[in-house]
Order: structure tokens, then sequence, then C-alpha cells
């Protein structure tokens, strides 16, 4: 962008190092863990990059699946995230949608209060909500996890979603609307559609908060029944004899679907989240 | 809508949904119509709002003035909470105030905050830039970048921790391999280096976001407003201090004041990889209000402590409002 037609070489070069300096930064830890995931037991412990050709195996993985409850963990995690997801995608486009498209009392405090809550420490909020699952009987449940991921993703989701909405004109609202759609027909036939990458955004950030929680379902999880997979990774991390070659394999496995959902909407999700910071 | 023809042809005290429709609606305009439906749309959520917003920072401050602990908080929100807990008055917070360690924890954490985004800022800015050049060969990082982002905390710090073992870590063998034997050690467990790796974990994991928002600050200046300089003559250095600087200010903004909330109330990245220790060289106040909670079951103190991050962090926003606001 900027000229750089009278940059010297030297100057080129430098700006190429750098880059390649970032690109290792950023996802050397990726590539060591994987090529670890797959290298022998033994051969992690020899101190050498590099073993003969038949150093790799899928044996850590077999033993990370096979031991410690992992599998469990991994079922947990994903039955939590998936609903998460879906119920606070399907909330933050209703609330969404009003927060873009009504005129209604109060507003502009709601909006305030939605974001003021990424000030709230989470430390403190998890001691109140600790009485609160305590009281109704949902510590160690599915629904007491989901229902605290829930109010944990949705703030942050229906401001995106609304920013999203607020780009999309007005003017297709008023033609639906005297089409004779109703205000739930526009949400879903017309605004949605157009606004699908915002949406999509906000659905992977829940299911991104809800699948990396550590903090909340250290407390509202009490066995095995409802332990996520952060959780496991801890306990493996925190063994006196750590197993790292099933570690690193679990690991990977954690990581995955991660990267695979970021994969898919990977153009999306960085237009999302950045568009909120440059409109101005 | 087509209800208003449909009630009509029915009697209207058999057609209850048209009494509810009324009750609702009644003769209003439709935009007050729209209003109602806009509130239908809302009131899932307001709940949510009521229980992450108002109800914790009632219910911490309440706990920051008594003595409670797990039991009382196993107790439920009922009166039962009430009978086992004492009001201690604000014993709690002079016994933060006066508690030399408490100090020491809240000046790490203003260290780290100040440390991590400061080093996050400069480097996602670079890289920003770099991003901005297009170089061939290299427009492809752009769309992996943000994978430090999206992995969960806990495997990040499995990675590092991996990444840093005392004798097989991978950092360990480059320098040995480098002929730098005598720097190599237990990274994580080094009263040294502990907080250091801490830093680099936070910037490796929140640069990308950084970068990407600044890239696409970058994106949206005019390019004109370049040409223009040129034409005036301008070097390199005066255009991006007084073209490209000026314009990222927004976006600036906006990155730094999110992750000095972040960085600051953040639990797990510090939580997971040392726990704090070694020795409390990397306690920060996140980390010791969990601890005091639910190691030591001083749930009061720990409020007390929660309620002042809070405080810090809204006087923070206030005044960033409060800058802010006047001029975008």
């Amino acid at each position: 962008m900027m000229n750089d037609k009278k940059d010297g070489g030297l100057f080129k070069l430098g700006k190429y190092v750098l880059m390649s300096l970032y690109v290792i930064f950023v996802l050397a830890p990726f590539v060591w863990i994987a090529y670890s995931s797959f290298r022998l037991e033994s051969n992690l412990f020899a101190g050498e990059f590099f073993s003969n050709p038949g150093g790799l195996t899928i044996n850590n993985y077999l033993r990370a699946l096979d031991g410690a409850n992992f599998l469990d963990f991994f079922i947990n995690t994903f039955i939590i995230s998936v609903i998460t997801t879906i119920i606070v995608t399907f909330l933050a486009l209703l609330g969404g949608y009003a927060l873009s498209r009504f005129d209604l009392k109060f507003k502009n405090q709601i909006i305030l209060g939605m974001l003021s809550s990424q000030m709230f420490p989470h430390v403190l909020l998890i001691i109140p909500f600790f009485a609160v699952m305590s009281g109704f009987r949902l510590l160690d449940t599915y629904f007491g996890i989901v229902l605290t991921h829930i109010v944990l993703g949705l703030p942050f989701g229906i401001w995106l979603i609304k920013g999203y909405f607020d780009g999309v004109p007005q003017s297709l609202d008023d033609a639906a609307r005297i089409d004779g759609l109703g205000s739930v027909g526009i949400l879903f036939r017309i605004v949605l559609p157009v606004a699908a990458p915002g949406v999509a955004v906000a659905a992977f950030y829940a299911f991104m908060v809800s699948w990396g929680d550590y903090l909340f379902v250290s407390i509202i999880s009490q066995s095995a029944d409802t332990r996520t997979l952060t959780i496991g990774l801890d306990n493996f991390l925190g063994a006196t004899q750590i197993q790292w070659g099933p570690i690193n394999a679990a690991t990977v496995l954690t990581v995955l679907p991660t990267i695979v959902l970021f994969a898919v909407l990977q153009k999306w999700i960085v237009k999302g989240l950045t568009s909120g910071a440059v409109k101005g | 809508m087509s209800g208003n023809k449909d009630d009509k042809s029915l009697p209207a005290k058999l057609n209850i949904f048209a009494h509810i429709y009324r009750l609702f609606y009644g003769n209003k305009s439709l935009d007050s119509k729209r209003k109602i439906s806009g509130w239908l749309m809302l009131l899932p959520v307001l709940p949510a709002f009521l229980l992450v917003i108002i109800f914790p920072a009632v219910m911490g401050i309440i706990q920051s003035f008594t003595d409670a602990g797990i039991a009382a908080m196993a107790a439920g929100i009922g009166s039962e909470f009430f009978e086992i807990v004492n009001f201690t008055g604000i014993s709690n917070y002079i016994e933060l105030f006066t508690d030399a360690e408490f100090w020491e924890i809240t000046f790490r954490t203003f260290l780290l905050v100040f440390l991590a985004v400061f080093l996050q800022y400069v480097s996602g800015l670079v890289l920003a830039l770099l991003l901005d050049e297009e170089l061939k060969g290299f427009r492809w990082f752009k769309n992996v970048v943000m994978l430090p982002w999206v992995v969960p905390v806990a495997s990040m710090v499995v990675i590092f921790n991996w990444m840093t073992a005392p004798n097989y870590g991978v950092v360990n063998m480059l320098l040995e391999s480098a002929g730098m034997e005598h720097l190599t050690t237990n990274w994580f467990g080094s009263i040294t280096f502990a907080f250091p790796i801490i830093i680099i974990m936070h910037v490796w994991r929140n640069m990308p976001f950084y970068a990407l928002t600044l890239f696409a600050g970058l994106s949206a200046i005019p390019q004109i407003q370049y040409e223009a300089a040129e034409v005036d003559g301008a070097s390199a250095w005066q255009k991006f201090r007084h073209i490209t600087l000026p314009n990222l200010k927004y976006p600036s903004m906006v990155v730094i004041v999110l992750h000095v909330l972040w960085t600051f109330n953040n639990f797990d990245i510090i939580y997971l990889s040392t726990g704090g220790g070694p020795v409390g060289t990397t306690e920060v106040l996140a980390t010791e209000v969990y601890d005091l909670a639910w190691d030591l079951n001083l749930m009061g103190q720990a409020a007390a402590m929660g309620v002042i991050m809070m405080l810090v962090m809204m006087l923070f926003s206030g005044l960033y409002m409060k800058l802010v606001g006047g001029d975008v």
C-alpha cells in the first residue's frame, strides 16, 4: 500500500525476514505439538529434533483415548458446547435484531450494560454463580454448565450481531413489511441471510467460549460425569509423572475442533471481529 | 397484519388469541406494535443480563462485607445464606489494604497488563504494517494468524509447558544446539523466567487480534492521503507519523481497552500454567481471588478483592469513555 518502489533491496529483505519471524512465532508451537504427538515416546525424551524414519506412531492417540476418561470428557465438552452455541446464537439473533431495529426505551442502557459485563472479573462472577447453581441444585449438571456458558457468551454475541444488522439497510425491512411479513419473518427470511457472516462469528465465539472454559466448569462440575477437556488437560499436566506422549495427543484432539471450525468460518470471523473496531 | 381481519369474523369473546392480541397491540399505532415485538424478542435475553450483571454485582458486594465461606455459598441464595454468615463491616477490606502481599500482587497485575498490552500493541502494529505490504509468498498468513486466539487456554498452556520442559523441551534443545547450554533451565519453575513466559503467552495469544484489527484500520485509510503527502515530498516516516498513526487512533483505542480489561481479569493463563508460583512470583489479583475463595475458604475476603478489581476496571473504562467519548 505505502509506496515501496523506492525501497532498497536490503530494506525489502528485512521485511521478509521479519515476516518469517512472525510466521515462526505464531505457527511453530502448533507444528511442534502436532509433530510431537506422533513421535514415539522414547524419542520424545532423547533430546533430538528428528529421529529415525520409523519413529512416528499413532500410539499416543490410542493411549490418550484409552485412558483417564478422555473420551468421556470429549463427549461432555462436545454436548455442552453445541447446546450452548445453538441457544446463544438463537437468543443473540433475536436480541441483536431488537436492539438494531427497534427504537426501544433504555436501549442504550442495555447496550452499555452488555459491554460493561465484559468488565466483570469472572473470578468474582463465579462466587455468586456457585450459590445460584447450588440453590437450584444445578451443580454437576450439563444444564448448570450450559446455563453459565450461555450467560458468558450472550452479551458479546448480541453486540456482534447487532453490529452486523446495523449494516443491513433498513429499506430491506421496509420492503418486506409492505409485502406483509411480520418482524419475525423479516428477521429470519430477509435480514438473516444477508447478515449470515455476523451470525456465524457470534456462533463461533459462543462455541469457543464454551469449549475453552476452565474456570466455571472447575467450580460447577463436581465429578467425571460433567468434566470437560480443559479440566482433563489440567489434570494430565498435574500428574506427578507427566505422560507427555498421550498429553500431546490429547492436546491436539482438544485443539482440533476449534481449528476445523475456524477454518470453515475463517473469512467471516476475521471480518466480523475486526469490523466493530474500524467503524469508528 | 392479517390478524385484524380474522378476529372480526369470529365472536370476540371466544377468540382468546384476538383478546391477547388486543392486550398487546390494542389500537396502538404501527410503530408501537413494532416496539412490542422488539421487547418480546429481547425478553429471553433480559434475565441473562440480570444474572450476569446486576445479581453478581449486588451479591458480590454483600458478600464482601461478610465472613462467608464455602458452606454459606452452598446454602444457596435464600435466607439460609444470611443465617450462616456474619456481617463483619469493612474488615475484609481493611485486612486487604493493610496486607503488604495484596499491594505486591496488585502491582504485579498492573505490571503484567502494562507489559503485555504494550508488547502486543507494538508487535501487532508491526505485523499489521507487514500484512499491508502484501509481501509475495506471505499472503496466506493473515488467514491463519488468528489460530492462537481460537485454541483453548488450557491447550496453549500444555503446548508452552511441553516446549519449555526442563530436559527435553524444544527451547532447551535449541539453546543446546546453539552452544548456549548454560542458559537452559526449567522455565516455568524459574523465579526469573516464569513471569516473562506468561507475558509471552499473552502476546502469542492476543497479538494476532491487534494485527488484524489494525490491518483492517490500515485498509480503511484513503489512498489519496498518501498520494497528497507524496506530492508534498513527505518521507516514509512523516507519512507514517502524520497519516497512518492518526488514522489508526480509533481502532487502537478499541483493541487496547478491550485487552486491558481481558488481561486484567484473565485467570486461566496464569492459574493453569504456574498457579501463581514459583513462590508467588506470578500471582495476580484474579488467581488470588480464586485461591482465597476455593482453597482458603475465605469467600468474603475473595469477594472484597473481586469488588476492588471491578471498581478499578470501572474507573478505567469511565476514564476511557471520558477521554474518547468527546472526539469520536
